[in-house]
């Protein structure tokens, strides 16, 4: 491990080499990212993976077992569960990624102004996020789908919204650290913007523990999605996610609890493969880590 | 500490003249209870183009606030600096950034003041970057020869800063310094994070550097016998205030101000005690007394042994005692600092 990065300079490797031995040395994240790619790849290619369409029925065939014909089994109106969960795992991920990147969108910018410029900007800032924080997630949820209508995209944008604050709490908190440090003074010194000192040197020393929360927020969101689909802010028929397959099995869980298995299982190896590849990232991206 | 460091010959550089001039400046500082530490509190000084102004004094002094004002890292509460003749505080931001490059600052911890997710070389092309000169390859090709002038090995700009030594470090923040060409330096207590085996070539480089580019320094440091070795002036601080100004040699050989011969009692000396000086240590009782309060007339009446009631009463003036030695002491005279009594 140490002998490579001591025989090579870092930066002077190519590139795929370094991914290589990232991956070497990193299984846990490599192990996260194909699985995660391997999400990404379903939800795209679904059409021509899925047996079935998504909506298709069988009505003498309902609650059925796994078999030849339908792998993972029906659902209560004899749907093909495992059509579905591929089908699925695109509106998933594109609402996980939708809620947390809003979230990000409004939250950094947000926390990096009223850390660094402090005053009375931080006050009112600091002021809104207390504010939205003191609802309870839900309800804000539903009074944003509320207000812009109900749908997947809008529940998620509200998702987002109860993100932001998190998130722009986090940030201000690094901020304050890192516009203490000496390098901001020396980049003062040497003429630098307000806006380049903030990209430059505050943001990516800021920004570390924002990516770790991040990919939790992606699991987090991958919930909230399955919670407003639940109750029927979300998705809507005939479209399909996990969360409102968890949703419907939740339904008949004194009848067949199997059937919460397979969307629940998604949801959580998702979850925990983001949850793992925000730790690698949280690594890979500070470079004090590289070489002990 | 035994460095031998050649002073620059100030014949060549325009002797004299004013690099940075400051005139009774004042920094506070409010604190969360409503406060205010008087930092400095009334300082004024000019560094002359091509010498080495030292400025020494224990921590709490006001020398590093002195220091990071003198850049513009911090705002004059009061009081006015003067770059060259123009003064700071009446210059547009835009002519500000374009003169302010000319004066720049190395930190005490080279570690704190590099990005840690920065290469060396991303550090180093930073400066010509912001001020937009030159292309990427000009700017690049400045940065290896300004790591080289410093010592440094061009394979460093690949690494990271954690991924050096402080010396090493040190030596690259003075290089990114140069690559902008200043005129002045504020050198805030640079050795005092390094290891004592590399002090001696760090500051020699800056008296290498001083020589070659004209530069002028100003040298904090609370080592007294750092700032006699490199300095051709040495303002001596207390609480906010300077108590003594004057050439090097007759600061540290024959102070004025009771406050310098304290400082320059306790400097050790490397004898063994029955072939030292008959000069007696001389103690001073309590701690530097809290900015927030500072004592009435003299400040630094509280621990001075020759202390009277005009003290309390009268702040002392600033009076020229020897050729261009001036003191804060009502009762020093041009033989030296008053008795106790």
């Amino acid at each position: 491990m140490s002998s490579n990065t001591l025989t090579l300079a870092p930066g002077h490797e190519p590139v795929y080499l370094r991914i290589l031995g990232w991956m070497r040395r990193d299984l846990r994240g490599t192990a996260s990212l194909l699985v995660l790619l391997a999400m990404v790849a379903a939800a795209v290619l679904a059409p021509w993976i899925a047996p079935y369409a998504p909506a298709d029925q069988d009505l003498a065939n309902t609650l059925a077992p796994p078999s030849a014909e339908h792998w993972l089994g029906t659902d209560d109106l004899g749907r093909d569960v495992f059509s579905r969960l591929v089908h699925g795992a695109s509106m998933s991920i594109y609402a996980a990624f939708l809620a947390v990147g809003i979230g990000l969108l409004v939250g950094v910018p947000f926390g990096l102004l009223a850390g660094f410029l402090g005053g009375w900007v931080d006050e009112v800032i600091s002021r809104c996020i207390d504010a939205l924080l003191s609802f309870p997630a839900i309800v804000l949820a539903v009074a944003v789908t509320g207000a812009m209508g109900i749908g997947l995209t809008n529940a998620m944008i509200a998702v987002g919204l109860v993100f932001a604050p998190q998130l722009a709490r986090l940030v201000r908190a690094r901020t304050l650290v890192v516009r203490r440090e000496l390098y901001v003074d020396a980049a003062r010194c040497f003429g630098a913007s307000t806006g380049r000192i903030l990209v430059r040197h505050v943001l990516p020393n800021a920004i570390q523990p924002v990516i770790v929360q991040a990919t939790l927020l992606l699991a987090v969101a991958l919930l909230a999605e399955a919670s407003l689909s639940f109750l029927g802010l979300g998705i809507q028929p005939p479209d399909v996610s996990w969360g409102a397959m968890l949703a419907r099995a939740y339904l008949y869980m004194e009848i067949a609890p199997e059937q919460m298995y397979a969307p629940g299982l998604m949801i959580m190896i998702t979850a925990l493969a983001f949850n793992a590849l925000g730790e690698s990232l949280r690594v890979a991206l500070d470079p004090t880590m590289k070489s002990r | 500490m035994g460095v031998q460091v050649a002073k620059p010959d100030l014949s060549t550089a325009a002797a004299g003249e004013a690099v940075v001039t400051v005139e009774d400046l004042r920094i506070h500082f409010a604190t969360r209870d409503g406060q205010t530490v008087k930092a400095v509190d009334g300082v004024s000084f000019a560094i002359r183009a091509g010498e080495t102004f030292g400025i020494i004094g224990e921590s709490g002094s006001g020398k590093t606030t002195v220091g990071r004002a003198l850049v513009g890292l911090l705002r004059p509460s009061g009081g006015r600096i003067l770059y060259g003749d123009r003064d700071v505080g009446s210059l547009s931001t835009r002519e500000y950034r374009r003169l302010r490059r000319d004066y720049q600052i190395i930190f005490q911890d080279p570690h704190a003041a590099l990005n840690p997710r920065m290469t060396i070389l991303s550090s180093m092309v930073e400066p010509l970057e912001i001020l937009g000169e030159g292309t990427a390859d000009s700017r690049r090709r400045i940065a290896l020869e300004a790591l080289e002038r410093a010592g440094l090995a061009p394979e460093i700009a690949a690494r990271y800063p954690h991924e050096l030594s402080g010396g090493q470090k040190q030596r690259v923040n003075i290089a990114r310094a140069l690559t902008l060409r200043p005129k002045f330096i504020v050198c805030d207590e640079v050795v005092a994070a390094l290891d004592v085996s590399i002090r001696g070539d760090i500051l020699n480089l800056f008296a290498e550097l001083q020589r070659e580019l004209g530069l002028t320094y100003a040298f904090i440091t609370h080592d007294i016998s750092v700032v006699a070795h490199i300095s051709d002036r040495v303002g001596v601080m207390y609480l906010g205030r300077l108590a003594e100004l004057g050439p090097a040699e007759a600061v540290t050989e024959r102070p004025l101000h009771p406050y310098t011969q304290a400082l320059l009692s306790a400097e050790p000396i490397p004898l063994p005690s029955d072939l030292r000086n008959k000069n007696k240590r001389i103690r001073l009782s309590g701690e530097i007394p809290s900015p927030v309060s500072p004592p009435s007339g003299c400040r630094f009446r509280t621990r001075c042994p020759a202390a009277t009631e005009r003290c309390a009463q009268q702040a002392p003036e600033w009076r020229e005692l020897a050729p261009d030695h001036w003191v804060a002491c009502h009762f020093a005279t041009p033989d030296g600092p008053p008795t106790a009594a």
